[in-house]
């Protein structure tokens, strides 16, 4: 067909309509976008000859031979498609007349002359070449540390490689720090706090030779250790405890997550085992065991695919989902492979060979992937205590000769599969059967914590809630362990295709819940989505009930539905499940489902039974829930022509980067996050070593090899000493991934423990010093700052773990969601890791000192120069309050009026691990003297001593040399 | 070393403007301790006609049938069905055609009709570019904030004010460039409306609220000036050891330098929120004096926007004062909640266009006025209006816009932009061009990519400047 058009001969009156009617036109009204000389045309289409026409853009062709008068392009210009052109306005009736008469006739049209840029813009993606030409896609390689001249120098072997291009460049690196220098440098680098005098002087003490190792050594066994390196990896997955948007609603048991990373790094649990409990934890054969709780800890690491943003009532719930994949994928691949991946998500990537096929085969990935609270279960006590009364059941319990087949009916049957499979309680059907659980085993359901159990009743079962009963096989069922279980069974997803969805149930304290293409927020606002969360409380009867409402707006959309027992003192029992489009179900009037108590019994459980297995369950301790990922339905993602959902291309199948291999992903029965868990970890990866250490030696100095540590594509920078990144990467692997053994042989490095003073000279030669010529001083965080304030202060409270401290509110922090009650000013003293993270209410000081707003990944953080920092340590009640008890436990050292040297000598060393020269003590002493003097004017004198002292105090809490790493 | 003369971000922006290839700079590339953050102003890339923006943020979405954009046919429709298909809406509370409560007025030179909700806007009307076709692309008010205020629907974006001092600098050594006067309705969407996102905190927002505290710490706590000087001389003199024992280093001395600013404010801001200087005919005109407590709010807010573009403040945004009735979003009880929100508004902004206006500032301060959507024509239940994002109307004047002038169409509803629909990518290219800047080569690098406040859109709506 295409071929007869396009050969068809083309009339001379046709091409004198085109130069007469339809070129100015098209002039007028198109080519600024899709002209032929436009580099970049708009959708991909440019209008340059017919043929192009037939080819079309990104959205397919603009003119279909095979109807002319549905051509996309007309369509766009009657405003009555996916598109609307032009886009400011529509075309007056006699223009869409014209390009209508023009289409319809078969859009004839000479070849257009194209620039030569516009030509050579048409390159196609070529994937392999980008790969080819990049770096960062190759091997990691095994280095040979290279020679230098100054042999002594180096201690590890990274400082060889630093030396060598020193050398090179007629650079000598710096003095070696001073003693005292180095352990107030490492001590904040490690736990994010100074040393004690008491440490520094111990220290100083030490025999030089190993105090170096014995200081590191302490630090990474503090457990300081994990909550300061924890803060780190927060940054990179934008922990927050709230979703942001309207109202700001709580995520619930995010700190989970955060625990998690803080117990992980102070484990040193290797970086590739981190890496696959994040994409995969909930999927691993061989899980990590909580230290103390003995509960199943690598599940929690999924949690960080859930911690994004999210708002109520989407009107296009399509679109809110395709924003969250994107979040999703792009923190994935930010941070652990240092790649812009979530740029191919319109088109292909701009500069790295990423394609939009392969966005779309992650993609897949997620859409076979849902939330879940996990249910963790402390030192296994619920299963432990499900098997006890398995066990108690199938010994102490009469067993069962009949069944009942239905609720609706009181005839018994004898227990047998053939006779149970079907289950004649779900008729009448009021319309399609969704779901009886007529299987031996959930099938394509899948379950969350122990309640539902194995498998759907087979018949033969006991309930024993209340007075026991048989129950009919066929029927999901989250009570048979007792109330106490909870647990929460998910459906596959589905196509909704009626206007309501009908359960046959009976429980109480529990819920239904049907989600609409992943969206969850319905449970704070139920707008847009009301009526799809349904209370179950039937009083003992069998009911059917109902989930409809907007049900209704969702036709054709994906959907499952969730059976949620959560409480410990409900159940839930399911026997079958109809889509329908009336709004109840029509069994609800014409039926009695009320269960006939059985008189066909050979014999009833007697009540002592019943009491210890009560006694049993009641020892059942609630989970403890966390957010995590889980399995759904395993499918394939259609491509989103440049990102619209309502525009579909073909499925892609699920694959890892074609530019790291491109191996399959999942299939019919798995997402494929486990595969891509392990594609990601995997040793011959390039990335994700080099993203790693490449992070901890940022941290370590200030800026990365790679100082863009989030991108290592072609718009990334290129590494300052490429052989060292390989190197440290290669033996990050080689010394199984430990975090904590990477940390430590650089801190002892060399290059680590040179002083960071300015050469005038060699700051000439390396002004950026890209050759660590020196250390680089480096400012406080907002966590290591406000921790250390506290620590001075001696109001640090150095608990670990637990749900955070409420943040604290100024006036200044308004808005829809403000909490109630304001948390403590002080944040109970805790450190900061541990206060709440709400995003529409962050914490002021973190803001002013560069804590990035939680929203995507940010591996370097900005240090910027506001004045609000300024204005907070000048005037911040905060600070004021540390400053004063700081000066209070100063004075409680040193207690006479005339111990100002003594307090001045440990106010030096707790500030700065040095002492005072003469003149920093004269300086201090004369302020002393004025200030009291100025002070006294409205105060006691005894109380203007104190009050000068706070004032000292908050001077050097001021100055640079406290808020600057050496 | 000390780089006191630099224009900062602003002039690293503008260093790039200025060349050929589009602003390439990205922090992370240099040495972040190093990089400079006093401010000055800069020279644009074109001769700007802007130096100043005052955004007026009427949060909820005013509705464009009951303010800038009559529709005779809503009243001969009244109570009847709908006569467009109507999109899915925010409530899906969907009722009959309603009319507009208000009648419309035709004022000035220009004839351009205004609703009798704002008797003191219309008295400017010829100084007004009225823009009836704006879309946008969010039905839900924290996407369509986000979205407005960023070019992004979601959440931790720079706003358009942290970009616009990104892109200048400030005029002002002792104040912030994006200040934002909280009437005390932070929208919804939270703080991070104002926030900058992935640009550097220094353009970030800050916030003063026109009732309680100023500003957050402004207020030295020492009982009397001279004990905070001692302490900030004493400061100074250990920071000058310090320095001189390491060495001359850029963040050390960035960071000197930027105590110095915090400690300038503290003044600064006094003598700003200071309505001393002012005249009683001003305050009055404004409504400082209003037996209408939002009045009054906004009146002070708006006089105080007026004293900040005195002080060079590059930009200015109002949040609206809560009238009891919620924000301008109402999806029940549209004449009340209309008429309140109005009235708290008109008088202030009234009178700030007079005042810059008389003081010659008018010029070069653009002023917008905008909700992040309009209402439907249709009613909600019975008496209110939802959420529309397929138009809504907005007006700017001054700095360099063609007043007197009426930009777009909608359908004979009001439902749709029909003609000339500008989207918010186009809204800001605008500002931006009228403050000197290409708005295509305003970027920042995050994440592998050279961002934009417009995204990848956005063009100058050339019939209004």
């Amino acid at each position: 067909m295409i071929v007869a058009i396009v050969s068809r001969r083309v009339s001379g009156d046709d091409l004198e309509f085109f130069e007469s009617r339809v070129r100015p036109l098209l002039v007028e009204r198109c080519f600024q976008c899709h002209g032929p000389d436009v580099v970049e045309p708009k959708g991909g289409l440019r209008i340059h000859s017919r043929g192009a026409l037939l080819e079309g853009g990104e959205s397919g062709p603009a003119v279909d031979p095979e109807d002319l008068g549905g051509s996309l392009l007309l369509q766009a210009i009657r405003y009555d498609g996916a598109f609307e052109m032009p886009p400011d306005s529509k075309l007056p009736d006699d223009e869409i007349d014209v390009l209508t008469r023009w289409v319809t006739a078969g859009a004839a049209m000479p070849d257009l002359e194209q620039s030569a840029a516009t030509l050579a813009a048409k390159q196609p993606f070529d994937l392999q070449t980008r790969r080819d030409q990049h770096w960062c896609w190759r091997p990691v390689a095994s280095q040979v540390a290279p020679s230098v001249q100054d042999s002594g120098w180096p201690k590890d072997r990274c400082d060889a490689f630093v030396l060598q291009k020193l050398e090179s460049a007629g650079v000598h690196p710096a003095q070696e720090a001073a003693p005292a220098a180095w352990l107030r440098r490492v001590y904040f680098d490690l736990v994010g706090l100074p040393p004690a005098p008491e440490d520094l002087e111990e220290f100083l003490a030490d025999s030089p030779s190993g105090r170096k190792e014995r200081a590191v050594d302490r630090l990474l066994a503090s457990p300081r250790f994990g909550e300061h390196w924890a803060r780190h990896w927060l940054d990179l997955v934008r922990y927050a405890e709230s979703y942001g948007h309207e109202f700001d609603n709580s995520i619930p048991h995010a700190y989970h997550y955060r625990d998690y990373v803080i117990r992980a790094l102070n484990a040193d649990v290797p970086f590739d085992q981190f890496t696959r409990e994040h994409i995969a934890g909930d999927l691993l054969p061989a899980p990590r065991r909580n230290p103390e709780e003995g509960y199943d800890e690598s599940v929690v690491g999924s949690g960080f695919w859930f911690l994004h943003e999210a708002t109520h009532g989407p009107v296009d719930v399509l679109r809110d989902q395709a924003s969250h994949w994107e979040n999703r994928i792009d923190v994935l691949c930010k941070t652990f492979l240092g790649l812009t991946v979530a740029c191919a998500r319109c088109h292909d990537h701009k500069f790295d060979a990423i394609s939009t096929n392969d966005y779309y085969a992650l993609v897949g990935v997620l859409k076979g992937t849902r939330r879940q609270l996990a249910m963790l279960d402390p030192r296994e006590t619920i299963a432990r205590t499900a098997s006890t009364i398995r066990d108690r059941i199938a010994t102490d319990l009469p067993p069962l000769r009949y069944t009942p087949v239905a609720h609706t009916q009181s005839s018994f049957v004898e227990v047998s599969r053939e006779e149970t499979t079907a289950n004649p309680a779900a008729e009448p059907t009021a319309g399609n059967v969704f779901a009886t659980f007529g299987g031996e085993d959930w099938g394509d359901w899948k379950a969350t914590g122990l309640a539902f159990g194995r498998r759907p009743t087979q018949g033969g079962e006991w309930e024993w809630l209340d007075t026991p009963r048989p129950i009919a096989a066929g029927i999901a069922h989250s009570g048979l362990l007792g109330k106490e279980f909870q647990g929460v069974l998910r459906s596959p997803t589905f196509i909704i295709q009626s206007d309501a969805i009908h359960f046959l149930v009976r429980g109480s304290g529990a819920r239904i819940r049907v989600m609409i293409d992943g969206y969850d927020m319905d449970v704070y606002n139920a707008i847009l989505f009301s009526g799809l969360i349904v209370d179950v409380e039937t009083k003992g009867e069998w009911k059917w009930l109902s989930a409809a409402g907007d049900l209704v707006r969702y036709r054709g959309h994906e959907a499952h539905v969730e059976l949620l027992d959560e409480s410990s003192s409900g159940f839930l029992a399911v026997d079958a499940i109809e889509f329908d489009d009336r709004k109840e179900h029509p069994a609800v009037e014409e039926e009695d489902l009320s269960d006939l108590p059985p008189s066909d019994i050979d014999s009833t459980p007697d009540g002592e039974t019943i009491a210890r297995l009560r006694a049993l369950a009641a020892g059942v301790p609630a989970p403890i829930l966390a957010q995590a990922a889980c399995e759904g339905s395993p499918t394939d993602q259609p491509l989103q022509i440049r990102g619209n959902p309502q525009t579909l291309g073909a499925p892609v199948p699920r694959q890892f980067l074609q530019a790291l291999g491109g191996i399959p992903l999942g299939n019919k029965v798995s997402s494929g996050r486990l595969e891509l868990a392990h594609a990601i970890s995997a040793a011959d990866n390039p990335l994700t070593s080099r993203v790693y250490v490449n992070r901890v030696w940022q941290h370590l100095f200030g800026e990365g090899l790679v100082a863009t540590s989030d991108n290592f594509g072609q718009m990334g920078a290129i590494p300052s000493h490429a052989e060292l990144l390989d190197d440290l990467a290669d033996r990050f692997v080689r010394d199984g991934w430990s975090t904590k053994r990477l940390i430590r042989r650089l801190v002892l490095s060399s290059t680590y423990g040179q002083g960071s003073t300015v050469d005038p000279v060699l700051e000439v030669i390396d002004p950026k010093n890209r050759l660590l010529h020196r250390m680089r001083p480096r400012r406080l965080s907002g966590e290591s700052l406000r921790d250390t304030l506290l620590w001075h202060a001696g109001k640090l409270d150095l608990s670990a773990f637990g749900p955070s401290v409420p943040v604290h509110l100024t006036a200044f922090m308004t808005g829809r969601g403000r909490p109630e009650t304001s948390g403590p000013l002080d944040g109970a003293g805790r450190r900061s890791i541990y206060l709440e993270i709400r995003r529409n209410f962050l914490n002021p000081l973190m803001l002013a000192f560069d804590t990035p707003i939680p929203f995507n990944t940010v591996g370097r953080r900005h240090v910027s120069n506001v004045p609000a920092q300024g204005l907070i340590l000048m005037n911040d009640p905060f600070v004021w309050e540390c400053c004063a008890a700081w000066a209070d436990k100063l004075w409680n050292r040193f207690p006479a009026n005339g111990d100002d040297n003594a307090r001045i000598e440990r106010l030096y060393v707790e500030a700065y691990a040095r002492h005072p020269t003469d003149d920093e003590c004269e300086m201090a002493v004369s302020f002393l003297a004025n200030q009291r003097a100025a002070l006294a004017k409205s105060m006691s004198a005894e109380r203007s001593c104190r009050d000068a002292w706070r004032d000292l105090c908050q001077v050097i809490v001021n100055t640079k040399e406290f808020l600057f790493i050496p | 070393m000390l780089k006191q003369a630099a224009g900062g971000f602003g002039a690293v922006a503008f260093a790039a403007l200025l060349g050929d290839s589009g602003l390439a700079h990205d922090t992370s590339l240099a040495s972040p301790a190093t990089v400079p953050e006093t401010r000055g102003g800069s020279s644009p890339h074109r001769r700007p006609t802007a130096r100043h923006v005052i955004y007026l943020h009427m949060d909820g979405g005013p509705s464009q049938v009951d303010t800038w954009d009559p529709k005779p046919r809503l009243a001969k429709e009244h109570g009847q069905p709908f006569g467009m298909p109507a999109e899915p809406t925010q409530f899906n509370n969907n009722g009959l055609t309603l009319a507009s409560p208000w009648s419309f007025t035709q004022y000035g030179e220009s004839g351009i009709p205004v609703s009798e909700l704002f008797p003191h806007v219309a008295q400017h009307v010829d100084r007004l570019a009225v823009i009836r076709s704006m879309v946008s692309e969010f039905s839900e008010h924290t996407n369509a904030n986000y979205f407005i205020h960023t070019g992004n629907g979601f959440q931790g974006r720079p706003s358009m004010g942290a970009w616009v001092g990104y892109g200048l600098g400030s005029e002002n050594q002792n104040l912030p460039g994006f200040v934002v006067l909280n009437g005390g309705l932070i929208p919804p969407g939270g703080l991070d409306c104002f926030n900058s996102g992935f640009l550097p905190a220094s353009h970030q927002g800050s916030v003063l609220n026109a009732e309680g505290p100023l500003l957050a710490n402004i207020a030295p706590l020492e009982p009397a000036a001279e004990l905070q000087i001692a302490k900030l001389e004493l400061m100074r003199r250990l920071d000058r050891g310090y320095l001189r024992r390491n060495g001359p280093e850029d963040a050390l001395e960035s960071a000197i330098t930027n105590h110095e600013l915090a400690f300038r404010m503290q003044s600064a801001v006094p003598e700003l929120t200071s309505l001393a200087g002012e005249t009683s005919e001003t305050e009055a005109m404004y409504g400082l004096d209003s037996e209408y407590k939002p009045t009054a709010i906004f009146a002070r807010q708006c006089l105080l926007a007026r004293r900040l573009v005195e002080r060079g403040v590059r930009f200015v945004e109002l949040t609206c004062p809560s009238v009891g009735h919620d924000r301008w979003d109402q999806h029940s009880n549209l004449r009340e909640g209309h008429a309140a929100n109005a009235r708290a508004v008109d008088q202030p902004i009234g009178a700030l266009l007079t005042d810059l206006q008389r003081r010659g500032l008018l010029d070069e301060t653009l002023v917008i006025w905008s909700g992040e959507f309009g209402r439907t024509p249709f009613a909600q239940g019975t008496d209110g209006r939802d959420h529309d994002p397929f138009a809504f109307s907005l007006w700017l004047a001054g700095g360099g816009v063609r007043g007197g002038t009426i930009h777009g169409k909608t359908d004979e509803y009001g439902y749709k932009a029909i003609e000339d629909r500008v989207e918010i990518h186009d809204l800001h290219a605008t500002m931006l061009y009228l403050l000197g800047i290409d708005h295509k080569r305003l970027t920042y690098r995050f994440g592998g990519r050279d961002m934009r406040l417009t995204d990848v859109k956005g063009n100058v709506i050339t019939a209004i400047v």
